[in-house]
């Protein structure tokens, strides 16, 4: 996390000598932005195995830290592309029923596959950072506003995915098999999350001052979070996260 | 225009887009086939029914006429049975019961044994895939009747729930042809467990044989709850006799915790319990095996004898039940079990002992009283 952030702020300095020799002939504008997500790394639609979501939130301090610059090709339409530090992360809890889980356990000799089927209480907390490059197709009506949209792909960089199954049981090996009370258990997948990240993203900017705007951004993963032999969940989740915040224009 | 609705129109379409796919769909039928209990009407039932994967024991009177018995089965929640449960069947050849889960996609097939004599002998010479979606082998025996019966389990079961092995000779029970009589004998090893699994921590499995049952049902509250042993056995026993190698691992003992332990040296656990069983207790567990209020006898190995058996052959071991005067054997009154229990490490069901500890137990018998020479 620590070597992207030094590679993205690297980027935004090697920019910024451009910025006042472009300015002037409006071809290229320079935004830098910080928002909050809040959204889910989640399975759509969502599976009958979910039964109830019990509550939802964001986590906390997970947002987007981005730079973008457009080359306007015409007075209204413009590429854009930059780089973005984007957190995303929620904390959620949801009663399932009947889940296939599927585990590798010990190393070696000794490795084995848990398997079993789940009913109980999920809890999960999610906090993956990526280093995101958006490549967006940019409409700019007037002074005032500025439409993206285009798609994005995303290197993980710092992932965290656990949680944890309580007041439940898992039938071992499937349907048929023996069951076993789980009363709490913790389970962590930070190590499975999938690499690379690639959606599409719709943003939109509104400057009411010359220089600040407000900006909102829906970017929709099209990857799962885990790789397809990955069996832990059984439902491919993607990442989906509204951000709102504030842009400058430089 | 006005690019501020334009905007907001655009942001709720998205939203709702999520939203609309992200109900909670209708809840999913029960994949369960399970015959929770089965029981037969009067007093025929000598003990609770013994539901296994798939294989239903019960213990019947002696004499018992079971050719024409309608049992009741208690199933899972919307499933159905085949044939129904109604409906009498001549017990005294086997039955088999289908269940259909709820969702219809799911079934289990379970099949009946009635067993009304308790077993004396024990050769280890039959070994069957009592789960057949797992490798492992488990003894079963015939009893005087000719009839199948499957009194053992073994922690086979519980380590088949994470490690599936290929074939039964991996798994730390099971058949060898180093016999002390007939084609094979029973082989018990203790292995180093998988360590931390995340849920829980095994460091050691012992080879643990028992007559019980095997039921993971709060393996991750108390490993101790684990082994629930005792099988039906009205009758007196007097002695345990049978034959045994123990070979205690030559390297360091670990304990529960998977730290080494060099000053302690691992052994071998041979012992029978024989106990009153009622309302409050159907079986003993690893939390009560020596200790239970209903005990009523204990033949057990001494000290120096679980510590190994000298030499590579096969020792003849014969252990007197040594009965508590507290209690009054009543045969005809009470139901009594008996639990025999071997393991390759003593604290097995701890997750300690030695890996490399090595258990053979062959030509196993129970003298009762009325049989004694």
């Amino acid at each position: 996390m620590k070597k992207s952030l030094l590679i993205a702020i690297t980027a935004i300095a090697f920019c910024l000598p451009a910025v006042s020799q472009q300015e002037s002939g409006r071809k290229w504008e320079y935004r830098m932005f910080a928002g909050h997500n809040a959204g889910g790394s989640m399975p759509l639609p969502l599976p009958a195995e979910i039964r109830k979501i019990r509550y939802w939130s964001p986590e906390p301090f997970t947002g987007s830290l981005a730079f973008h610059v457009t080359r306007f090709i015409s007075p209204k339409w413009g590429v854009t592309s930059g780089l973005a530090i984007d957190v995303k992360g929620m904390k959620t809890e949801a009663d399932v029923k009947y889940m296939n889980t599927s585990l590798v356990v010990g190393e070696g000799d000794h490795q084995g596959v848990f398997q079993g089927m789940f009913t109980g209480r999920n809890k999960l907390r999610i906090r993956n950072g990526y280093l995101v490059l958006p490549l967006l197709g940019t409409y700019a009506p007037s002074r005032v506003w500025r439409f993206h949209a285009g798609g994005y792909v995303a290197f993980l960089q710092d992932a965290r995915f656990e949680g944890n199954a309580s007041d439940g049981y898992i039938r071992q090996g499937g349907p048929a098999g023996d069951r076993i009370n789980i009363e709490e258990s913790t389970f962590d997948f930070s190590d499975n999350v999938r690499k690379t990240d690639a959606g599409v993203m719709a943003l939109a900017d509104w400057f009411f001052t010359k220089k600040l705007a407000v900006t909102g951004q829906l970017s929709w993963g099209l990857v799962s979070l885990f790789p397809g032999d990955f069996n832990g969940i059984p439902y491919k989740m993607y990442n989906i996260y509204l951000m709102g915040g504030i842009a400058y224009r430089l | 225009m006005n690019y501020r609705m334009a905007w907001i129109i655009a942001l709720s379409a998205a939203l709702w887009c999520v939203v609309s796919v992200s109900c909670i769909k209708e809840e999913p039928a029960s994949p369960y086939a399970d015959i929770e209990d089965f029981q037969l009407p009067g007093d025929i039932m000598m003990a609770r029914a013994t539901i296994n994967r798939e294989q239903i024991a019960v213990f019947v009177r002696k004499g018992a006429d079971l050719t024409s018995i309608a049992p009741h089965i208690t199933l899972s929640e919307g499933a159905a049975v085949q044939p129904e449960a109604g409906v009498a069947q001549d017990f005294s050849r086997q039955v088999t019961y289908t269940v259909t889960a709820a969702d219809g996609k799911h079934s289990r097939v379970y099949t009946v044994q009635l067993t009304s004599v308790p077993l004396h002998a024990y050769r280890f010479e039959q070994w069957e895939m009592l789960d057949r979606t797992k490798a492992y082998e488990t003894p079963v025996e015939y009893d005087r009747e000719g009839k199948l019966s499957t009194p053992w389990d073994s922690s086979n079961k519980g380590i088949s729930i994470y490690q599936q092995y290929a074939a039964p000779s991996l798994y730390p029970i099971h058949r060898t042809t180093h016999s002390a009589g007939g084609q094979y004998a029973a082989e018990m090893l203790t292995l180093a467990g998988p360590g931390s699994m995340g849920i829980v921590n095994i460091p050691v499995v012992a080879g643990s044989l028992f007559t019980g049952v095997l039921s993971p049902l709060n393996a991750l509250k108390n490993p101790l709850l684990v082994t629930e042993f005792g099988q039906p056995f009205n009758e007196k026993p007097l002695r345990m006799k049978g034959k045994y190698i123990y070979e205690p691992g030559t390297g360091n003992y670990i304990d529960s915790h998977g730290a080494a332990r060099p000053e302690k040296r691992d052994s071998c656990a041979v012992y029978a319990v024989f106990f009153r069983s009622d309302q409050t207790l159907e079986r003993l567990n690893g939390t009560n095996i020596l200790t239970h209020p209903n005990i009523v006898a204990v033949a057990m190995m001494p000290p120096e004898g679980r510590a190994g058996s000298g030499g590579g052959g096969f020792v003849d071991f014969d252990l007197p039940f040594v009965y508590d005067d507290a209690h009054v054997t009543d045969l005809g009154r009470n139901a009594y079990k008996l639990a025999i229990i071997f393991s390759s490490s003593f604290m097995g069901d701890y997750y300690e002992g030695t890996p490399g500890s090595r258990l053979v137990v062959d030509e196993v018998e129970i003298v009762t009283e009325g049989e004694e020479k």
